[in-house]
Formats: C-alpha cells, structure tokens, sequence
C-alpha cells in the first residue's frame, strides 16, 4: 500500500514542475492551469474500464463512462467540484459494487473473495479497480425505496403545481420510482413563506435538497435561508420571517428541483411545453449575459439563463429576469408628431420620415446633435453614425457626460482581463465600483474567488455589504493618488507583492469631472505594480461598463466630441433616456427614436417607434469586448420597426441612402470599420500596452469629494426597468428608502 | 343469440322482468337502443343485476359477462333523461366500489363514513344564477375588464401628454410655488 502511495506521489511530481520556486508559485495560482492530477486508476462500470481521478464519486466516474444516473445531483455537482463543499442530497440511484477487499501490490491473483455493497453513488469515492454494476435487480429495488422516501411527504398535486413538466423528482419518479404508491399514512404539511415579490413559495412540497441554502450561502453570499426542526419537522426556513434580498434571488427557482420554489410573477401563466424558446443575449447590464427567452404566442412570459462559462456561469440577476414586463407599458407603437399646443398627433410612416428628411435637411450639418442611448445595437449605431455622417456631421455620443475615452486602442476601455480573468487574478482593487448592484453576476464570480483561490478584495469607494471579506482603503480618490505615489501601505504590503493584480473602476466612477484624472492614476499606478504583466501576458487595468450599448459604440469609434460648442438646432435621440436637462437646447427640434415612453419622449417633437432589445436581431459588444448575437424572440408593437431599417428609409428620404439593405450588408460594412465585431464570442485581443495605457502628466487632477454609489436603486435604473410593474414592487419591498431617488423631480410634481 | 331489438324487447320477457322489479317507466328506459352497450344490460340476453342505489337516487350495475371486465361495474345517475343534467355526486361508500377498490357495496357494517364528509361537501350551482361563469363568458360582469387586461398583456400604447394639462410643455418644469401663488423655485 505505502508503495503504491509512492509511486501515485513520484508521478505526481514528474507532471509538475521539479523545482522548489515554482512549485510554490503553480500552488498559488494552481487554477490558471488545469486542475490538480490526482492518482489515476481504473474502475469497471458494467465491464467497461474507465480510467479517473482518485477524487472522483462513484456518480462522476458512471458519467465518464457515459452513464448518466439521473438524479437530483446532476445539477450542481460540477459547480462545487473543486471546491469540495458538496454535500448533496442523498440520490435515488445507487450502485451496487463488487469490490476485491484486498488486491495484492503485484499485481498478483485475488486472495480474498469479492464483497458486495450496496452504495449511494454520489457519496463514495472510487477505489482502485472498483467493479460497479448500475443494472441489476437489487440496485432497482434500492433506488425505487429511496424514491418512495421521497415521495412520503410530497404531494401529489403535479396537476396544479407550476413545476408539471420540468420538475426533477416527476422525471425521477417515472424512471426509478414503484409503480403504486405504498405510503398510506398522513402526509405532513407545512406553512409557506413569504420570502420576497419574486418568488413564491408552497414548502409542502420541499424534499430539503437544500440547493436554495447552499446558493444564498455559498454563492450569493447571504445568510437568510436554513434548515429549521429535525426530523419530520424539518423546514426550510428564514428563522425569523426575512426576505431574500440578494440580487441574484430568482435563481434559486431555477436551482429549486420541485416546484416549492416558483417564479411569482410566472406563477399559472404556461405549462414548459407550450413555450418556445429564444437564445439571446441581456442588456441590462454591461455584461451580456446569456438568456433563453421563454414565448408563449407573441407574449414573453419568462427568461431563463443561458450557460456560458466565460460570462455568466449560469446566474443572471433579478433585473435581467424579471424586468421584461416593462416593455408592455408605454409602448411607442406609432409615429407621433407634436402639435403647437403640446400634445401628440399619429402619422404614417411615409409623413413621419418626410418630416424628419425635412428638418435634418433645412439645417447645416454641424448644427445637428446624434445622442446614442444605452440599449441600442451596433447595427443601429452603425446606420445612425453613417447617416449623420453623411449629413456632414459629427456630433454624435453616447452622453454629455460620459468619461471622454480615447478610442485609439481597444484596451483604453475595456474589461482587459476580461471576466474570466477574476478566476486567474490574486488581487483585485475596486476603485468607485460596487459590483453587486452594477453586475450582480460578476460580484458572485467574485465571491466565488475569494472563497476558493483565497482573493484579496480592496476598496476605494464606499464600504457596502458585497457578500466577501474586503479591505477597505479609502472613499476619495485621494486614496488611489496615495497609492499611485507609492505613500500608501497597501502598496507595498499586498499590490506590488501580487503577481496578477486586477483594478475595477465603474465606467459610471469615470463620468464625474475627475475622471480623466482617476483613469491617469490607475496608468500611474500600473508602473510601480505588475498590473500589466507582460510575462504573463496579463493586463489588470478594467472598466465595468453598465452600459449595453457603450463598447459597440466605441468600437465603431463613435467617440464623444468635447470640442463642439455651437448650440445644435436638431437633436436626434436613439433611444436615451437618462440625459441630463441641459444637454438638449429649448428651442432644437428633437427627434426621438426609441421602443419606450420615457423621459426622452417628453421632450420629442417627433417620435419614431423602434424595438426593443427581445425584438430584434442584432449584435452586442459586453463589457469585456465580447461580440454577441441577439435574436428576436417577438415581433415589434403596432407600426414600430427595428431600428437600422428606420435610419435606412429615413437616408433614403434624404437623397443619401445608405449602402446595405439586409441585416449581411449591414455586417459587412460593421467588418470594413471592426473586423473583430462579426466574429461572434470570440474577445480579440489587444495589445498596445505601453501606447494606450500610459499616464499623462498634465491630467493628474482629482477632486476631494468622496466616491459614492453610482446606483441608488438596483431595480430601476432605465426606460425599461421604470416601466416594470416587478421592479416597481422588488422596489417599493426590498428598497423601500430609495423609492424615488431614480426621479426626485417627478415627485415633487406629484406632491405639489 | 343477443341482437339490437329483441335485448329489452317492447312488452317482451326481460321487459316484464324489469317492470316488475324497477316499473314502467324504468323499463321502457332500459330498453332504448341507442344507450352503450353495457349500459343496456348486458352482453347476454339476460337482465343485469342492480346492486343498490344510494341517497342521490344513483343505480348501481354490474355485469359479469361484459366482455371488458374493467368496465362491469357502472352507474346510472338519478337524473339521467332530464333536461339540464348535472352529474350528481356520486356516495363516498359507492365510490369505492365503483372503481373497484373493494368488492362488497357499502352498508353499515362494512362502510364507516369519513368524519370529514359533511364539510366537504360541494353545492352544485350549474344553471344557477349565481354559477361561476369563466372571466371572458358572455354573462360575467366584469367581461370588458378583463377583455382589456387581456389587450394591455399584449402592451400598452405611451399615454402622450395632452395640451390640458399643467405639466405638458417643451420640458417637464416643475414650479413651486407658496400659498400666495409666487413662483418660489422652477426645477426642471
């Protein structure tokens, strides 16, 4: 045996590196390459050698084999496999397995017969030539006794409960489960809980698989669900009656195996089998993540995530689930027009596109205003920057008050080490950025690297509640100056000794005054650390953008212009909503094109209704510079129509119309401006350290006010979360103090 | 031999036999020839024994000789021929009977009722006034409401603003004004 154990260990350190320096730095960072190499043996499932890992059960070696025990551990199981926190629900299907109780080293004859156990696969480890049967007679009767366990207290209202149909334990009951029920007892019941306005609760049907605990502990980070009782008068529970207040709380319907957990707001609208699915892409925040848009007909009724690895794991925030419901209130659905005495008149299409043809062209071309909101596709982008082009002006942006990014090289604004790069880092620095309200997804990827590679988290910022353990430095930017200088003892004690540190600076941080002064000192700071690493061919130095639309925008270089002074006479809105007052002159002539009644339509001359993000088929850049495709899961309301193909008729009004008639001529003219943004999921990566990112001497300047939250309200933060009757109640229960923060002067109003 | 006609045959033997154990007009009932084929008694020539009836008037059937043994045992509601029929409940005992959950109909004996039966009890309003109609039914009250929830599901148009009213203009301006009516402060 201790030979055995020798040999597992001399192989073990011939696959490593041998000596003892970087031994110590591949333990540090072991994640970056792929996971440890245990001993490897065979094992015989059915006959069939397998060859695994000393870590692995019983269950991952069945799947190797490629026999799937369907179970209630399928799901979360690779999620916590190296972090070695599983503790699972004991599975319906367990393995019988002949084992030789003692093989010599040798390699010699078996001198002692086989024993046969019946064992829970997902709580056994493998042994060496483990010989395991998954079909036989005893093994059958085993995992139907497991399941009628399960089925004792759990009722039988599959006809009424929202889970008929992608329910886990009626999938399990119909392959492994008796076929009559022998329980003929009284069932228990137990009292539901109210735990929040997005998910409903009937604990009767808990079987206490405890995912939901272990998602709000582990990954979420919050301490409001847990077991109460023992025995038969076991429930899962908040103790005291609390409310799930995380952001990324609709996920545990997602993870619930029966239906105790629903999907409130979803709660008796379809059955799974008359939806139809739609795989797209999320703007609700700067990150992209991935979605399955559920359609009944022409209504959403529910969105799902979708995997990706490299971006959302498999969470998406409450925001981007539920806050569809928006796009069914305040629709523009048909061309308006503003009459003298301030209400609106309907107009054809034909009417709406010679009006707006007629006042771009009564004026001069540097009179005229493009603003690009924070929902728009690149296409649409793309025909609005051509059109204005071609009208021979270049005033176009993304906000006043953006952060005045430079656009020469792609690393000025994107997320560098992209998101998967917070697995890799050692040592992450959040400068005015509060990732649990701006990407709640990504604040999960971050709290799983700190429990499992052991993260240092620092603040510069305001010191909330993340769900981690984070060493906060300061609430100026004075720190970050201190820092940059080398005063600051953090930056000889943990930045400048950590080999792959990563910054964070909110792209709504670098819209104050001073943010050209704060990115200036995170380029400074880059000198004295090894935030850009060459050697590892790392580059530390990211923005989080909130903002869907902002990287497309940047990519095809629509830059915003600070020099312009003259006051524009026509200003043409896409789409943007959270404008400052001051940015549009009192006496221009505004057009407006967008899918919501928001802000921006009050102050339109004339409206022309666009499409929303769930209907229509476009691209997206994330945060990380990351093209995705989004396609259509339902049709525009009433007379609107998708976006490019407005600016493409209105250039046709115009006498200057645009080179592409289809959405493949668009994409070729998006590849002659960024060849990289018709290579979809696929980061391109930018080099050009030492030109883009380096600091400026003159424009070191910061201000001394204190760097607050950039989002007061997590649920409301746009045209479309404002107009959602769910966000409005996750508001007005979960943040009730900051009710309407989002819009103090309309409150005014109302009270006046 | 077993055919259409002569099964229950008008003023025939097996209708004297049902006249003089369930009447007149239950014979003449029995004998209608477009009823199922079990229902009509029997598949043999012969009568088919009534097992019991309950408090709702409900008559109990069963045929051994019915070719489908799931389907030997049946039940003929009370108010089978009537106009408006409504399926009667059929007693907790007869129920278990019915689908073969035990052999013997219930008596006192044999049968104890659930202590639960009376409050569980259900009132049958089907032609009643006060029935529940479906939300999109014809009759229902609230018929256009939910005609309109069923619009506004789909979406709802922007409510632009009107000239009437105070805070239409170019820009939304918000003006404050103190209890003499002297605009204080204007916010936009």
């Amino acid at each position: 045996m201790l030979k055995l154990f020798y040999n597992a260990a001399k192989q073990r350190s011939l696959s490593q590196a041998t000596t003892s320096a970087s031994l110590i730095r591949n333990s540090q960072r072991m994640f970056r390459s792929s996971a440890q190499m245990n001993q490897q043996f065979n094992v015989y499932i059915d006959g069939r050698p397998v060859k695994v890992d000393a870590s692995y059960t019983i269950f991952q070696a069945c799947q190797e084999a490629g026999y799937h025990i369907l179970s209630l551990i399928s799901y979360i199981e690779s999620r916590f496999l190296d972090s070695a926190i599983m503790k699972d629900y004991q599975l319906p299907a367990t393995a019988e397995c002949a084992q030789s109780k003692q093989k010599d080293l040798q390699n010699q004859q078996i001198t002692q017969p086989l024993i046969t156990l019946q064992l829970a696969a997902c709580a056994t480890n493998v042994r060496p030539d483990l010989k395991v049967i998954t079909k036989s007679e005893k093994t059958r009767i085993a995992r139907g006794g497991v399941m009628e366990f399960l089925l004792a207290n759990h009722p039988l209202d599959c006809p009424i409960c929202d889970q008929g149909g992608e329910c886990d334990l009626q999938d399990i009951s119909t392959v492994y489960g008796y076929q009559e029920g022998r329980f003929m007892e009284y069932k228990r019941a137990v009292e539901d809980k109210n735990i929040g306005p997005l998910i409903k609760t009937s604990m009767t049907r808990c079987i206490h698989c405890t995912r939901c605990v272990r998602f709000t502990e582990q990954i979420a980070g919050e301490f409001t669900l847990g077991q109460v009782g023992r025995g038969k008068y076991n429930e899962i529970s908040t103790y005291i009656e609390n409310m799930v207040t995380n952001e990324l709380s609709g996920n545990v319907v997602d993870l619930c195996p029966v239906g105790a957990l629903n999907n409130l707001p979803y709660s008796f609208q379809a059955r799974p089998w008359e939806l139809k699915s739609n795989y797209t892409v999320d703007v609700m925040d700067g990150l992209g993540s991935n979605i399955d848009v559920h359609i009944r007909g022409s209504d959403t009724l529910r969105i799902l995530p979708r995997i990706n690895e490299e971006v959302n794991e498999e969470w998406i925030s409450d925001k981007s689930r539920h806050a569809f419901d928006g796009l069914r209130k305040q629709r523009l659905h048909i061309p308006l027009l503003r009459k003298p005495d301030g209400s609106f008149g309907e107009l054809t299409w034909e009417e709406a596109l010679n009006k707006a043809a007629e006042v771009l062209s009564s004026v001069k071309g540097d009179e005229i205003h493009g603003m690009i909101g924070q929902f728009n596709d690149v296409e649409s982008m793309l025909a609005f920057k051509d059109l204005l082009n071609r009208l021979n002006c270049d005033n176009v942006d993304v906000r006043k008050n953006a952060p005045h990014f430079k656009a020469d090289f792609r690393n000025q604004y994107l997320s560098n080490s992209r998101i998967i790069g917070i697995d890799e880092t050692d040592l992450l620095l959040l400068v005015g950025c509060n990732p649990r309200l701006e990407a709640p997804v990504l604040n999960a990827r971050i709290r799983k690297a700190v429990g499992v590679n052991g993260l240092q988290v620092g603040i510069i910022g305001s010191a909330t509640n993340l769900g981690y353990d984070y060493v906060h430095l300061g609430n100026s930017p004075k720190t970050l100056q201190e820092l940059a200088e080398g005063k600051h003892p953090y930056l000889q004690q943990r930045l400048a000794k950590a080999e792959l540190p990563m910054i964070l600076v909110s792209a709504q941080t670098l819209e104050r005054s001073d943010g050209e002064g704060i990115m200036n000192y995170i380029y400074k700071l880059a000198e004295n650390t090894k935030l850009i690493n060459k050697k590892e061919k790392w580059n530390g130095i990211n923005i989080l953008h909130t903002e869907a639309s902002r990287v497309g925008a940047l990519d095809l270089g629509i830059v915003p212009q600070t020099n312009v002074t003259k006051k524009p006479k026509v200003v043409y809105i896409l789409g943007q909503d959270n404008f400052r007052h001051e940015e549009i002159p009192e006496d221009a002539f505004v057009i407006y094109q967008g899918h919501t009644g928001d802000e921006g339509a009050y102050y339109a001359d004339l409206i022309l209704p666009g499409a929303s993000y769930l209907e229509k088929s476009a691209l997206f850049v994330n945060t990380d510079g990351r093209p995705q495709q989004s396609r259509g899961a339902q049709q525009p309301p009433g007379f609107a129509r998708e976006d490019w193909m407005i600016l493409r008729a209105l250039s046709e009004q115009l006498g200057c119309p645009l080179p592409y008639d289809s959405l493949d001529e668009i994409r070729t003219r998006m590849a002659e401006l960024a060849p990289h943004l018709v290579r979809f999921d696929v980061i391109e990566p930018s080099g050009f350290e030492e030109l883009g990112l380096k600091a400026e001497e003159s424009k070191l300047k910061l201000n001394n006010t204190a760097l607050t939250d950039n989002i007061d309200n997590f649920y409301q933060t746009d045209s479309i979360s404002r107009n959602s009757m769910i966000m409005a109640r996750c508001t007005k229960e979960l943040n009730p103090k900051k009710q309407f923060n989002f819009k103090e002067h309309v409150q005014t109003w109302m009270t006046h | 031999m077993r055919s259409w006609g002569q099964s229950v045959g008008l003023l025939g033997p097996k209708f004297w036999a049902i006249y003089r154990k369930e009447g007149f007009t239950r014979a003449l009932l029995r004998g209608k020839i477009y009823k199922p084929t079990h229902e009509k008694g029997g598949y043999e020539d012969e009568l088919v024994r009534l097992v019991g009836t309950d408090e709702f008037g409900n008559r109990y059937y069963e045929d051994f000789n019915h070719h489908n043994k799931n389907t030997r045992r049946w039940i003929e509601y009370a108010d089978y021929n009537k106009w408006f029929m409504t399926p009667k409940k059929i007693a907790p005992g007869w129920h278990g009977w019915l689908h073969y959950t035990y052999d013997d109909p219930p008596k006192k004996d044999n049968f104890v009722e659930p202590a639960y039966r009376p409050h569980r009890t259900v009132v049958f309003k089907t032609d009643h006034p006060n029935a529940y109609k479906n939300p999109g039914h014809l009759l229902n009250d609230n018929r256009a409401e939910y005609l309109e929830r069923t619009k506004a599901r789909k979406y709802t148009p922007w409510e632009p603003p009107t000239g009437s009213e105070p805070k239409d203009g170019k820009k939304i301006v918000v003006q404050k004004k103190d209890p003499l009516g002297q605009v204080v402060e204007e916010l936009d």
